[in-house]
């Protein structure tokens, strides 16, 4: 081998090992970069966890139930007579059917959701004429599942219970719904306004609704009825086991549905 | 030389800078969405019924920062085959999870489903979703294998030298910002001293 061979040889063995080299240094660059990212992915993550859940401890107040309520999941229960004094003239007649054996519905609704107002007008007199006759019971569970508003109207509807007026002040409020596009409606104002409507005055209202007395309770609520199950509104189950919304709709249906379900029991 | 850069090398830092863009906003925007509250994001996750419920909490309020710290990830362009490939992985599992919702035939969005949607029935939202979760899957995939891109942090910090699945000589890249021929001249100057 000449000298010149050698020397160029040994120019390429310093290239290569430069090319090897820097190769090296862009692969550490390349994995430091993905660390790099990394490690923001689970900072940012844990941070965000952290906040959240201290914002949910700070944020709630004091756990207080409505009026007869003997735990946040155990709903409103409304009874016959009250279904029975609300109607009126138009109470159809007690039925047959023993107290007992009148099956339980379970009903979750959002006082904004607009499908609920629905069900309001197309069965809401259907379910309110089968339990003043007695074929069910009826126990209302008023959840927050679409924004703040829907917390306040469900803790005024707490407020009313406490006074004894809880169905009407329901019905009302059904019968008040605010659009879901307005972004308003359903203010303090609005809520004490409507319990003049369905028969409430007085100071002891009008401080439980500003105040949220009930508040955290619907919160509670909601949380519960995640559990149980239930992912949209209206929800509702006869004697423990889900209805189906279609069923739910219609009152021919939904009197079917009450109807066998008690001459099971 | 750019006689030897193909068409394709030329585009597709081009291409995988617009999907990061994309990827980044689709994720921003679902991710600030979620944020203001954490108790329906929970909620929301456990009415998949797939995880336990002592994960239902730390997920509903974590996922959204995943969310959000990929899309600035994916928006400056650092650490761009990771999260490239973790925001893949996160669609996957979107896709898996409306998939088993609807093959058990659970409602997730019947009536009123928090945020205000009112839906009568239940079922075609899950493809139309799935469908949807497709297509950003194949951009997030595209990022993975292809990071190199234009307006990208990563592309200052390795000095230019970005050549990811490419095999070409020394300092010539398939193009990663500004410093790209900057790279390459400390390079070729020293090996043009040691040919001295």
């Amino acid at each position: 081998m000449s000298k010149a061979t050698r020397q160029r040889s040994a120019r390429e063995r310093l290239r290569e090992e430069r090319r090897r080299q820097s190769a090296r240094a862009r692969l550490m660059r390349r994995v430091y970069m993905s660390l790099g990212a990394a490690v923001v992915i689970a900072a940012i993550v844990v941070t965000g966890v952290l906040v959240q859940s201290h914002r949910q401890a700070s944020g709630s107040g004091q756990l207080v139930l409505p009026k007869g309520l003997s735990s946040a999941s155990s709903g409103i229960s409304v009874s016959q007579a009250q279904f029975r004094r609300d109607l009126g003239a138009a109470a159809p007649k007690p039925s047959a059917t023993p107290a007992g054996d009148a099956p339980v519905l379970d009903l979750y609704e959002d006082f904004q959701c607009p499908v609920c107002e629905r069900f309001e007008q197309t069965s809401g007199v259907t379910v309110q004429k089968l339990a003043a006759e007695g074929e069910v019971k009826v126990v209302y569970h008023p959840i927050a599942i679409i924004d703040e508003r829907s917390v306040r109207s469900g803790a005024a509807a707490g407020c009313a219970l406490d006074a004894g007026k809880f169905p009407k002040y329901h019905d009302v409020l059904y019968a008040n719904q605010p659009s879901e596009q307005s972004g308003t409606g359903f203010t303090e104002s609005d809520l004490k306004g409507f319990g003049k409507r369905a028969g409430l005055s007085g100071a002891a209202f009008d401080k439980c609704v500003d105040s949220m007395k009930y508040g955290q309770w619907v919160k509670a609520s909601t949380e519960a009825a995640s559990k149980r199950g239930v992912n949209g509104t209206p929800s509702a189950y006869l004697d423990g086991k889900p209805l189906p919304i279609q069923t739910l709709m219609d009152p021919n249906a939904l009197t079917q549905a009450i109807t066998s379900a008690s001459a099971k029991s | 030389m750019a006689s030897e850069i193909s068409s394709f090398h030329r585009v597709q830092p081009w291409v995988t800078t617009l999907a990061r863009a994309g990827l980044a906003v689709v994720l921003g925007w679902a991710a600030i969405a979620k944020m203001g509250d954490p108790a329906a994001a929970a909620r929301a996750v456990r009415a998949y019924r797939i995880l336990p419920e002592s994960l239902v909490h730390t997920v509903g309020y974590g996922l959204p920062f995943l969310e959000i710290a990929l899309a600035l990830l994916l928006l400056v362009g650092l650490g761009t085959r990771l999260s490239g490939a973790v925001s893949a992985v996160l669609f996957v599992v979107f896709i898996a999870g409306i998939a088993s919702v609807w093959a058990r035939g659970i409602s997730i969005d019947c009536g009123c489903f928090g945020g205000g949607g009112a839906v009568a029935s239940g079922d075609t939202h899950y493809l139309r979703e799935i469908l949807r979760d497709v297509g950003l899957l194949a951009l997030a995939s595209w990022v993975a294998v292809l990071p190199s891109s234009r307006l990208a942090l990563d592309g200052l910090i390795a000095g230019g030298e970005e050549t990811e699945g490419e095999e070409t000589d020394g300092g010539e890249d398939g193009g990663v910002g500004p410093d790209a021929s900057e790279g390459a001249r400390p390079g070729m100057a020293t090996e043009m001293r040691g040919t001295r």
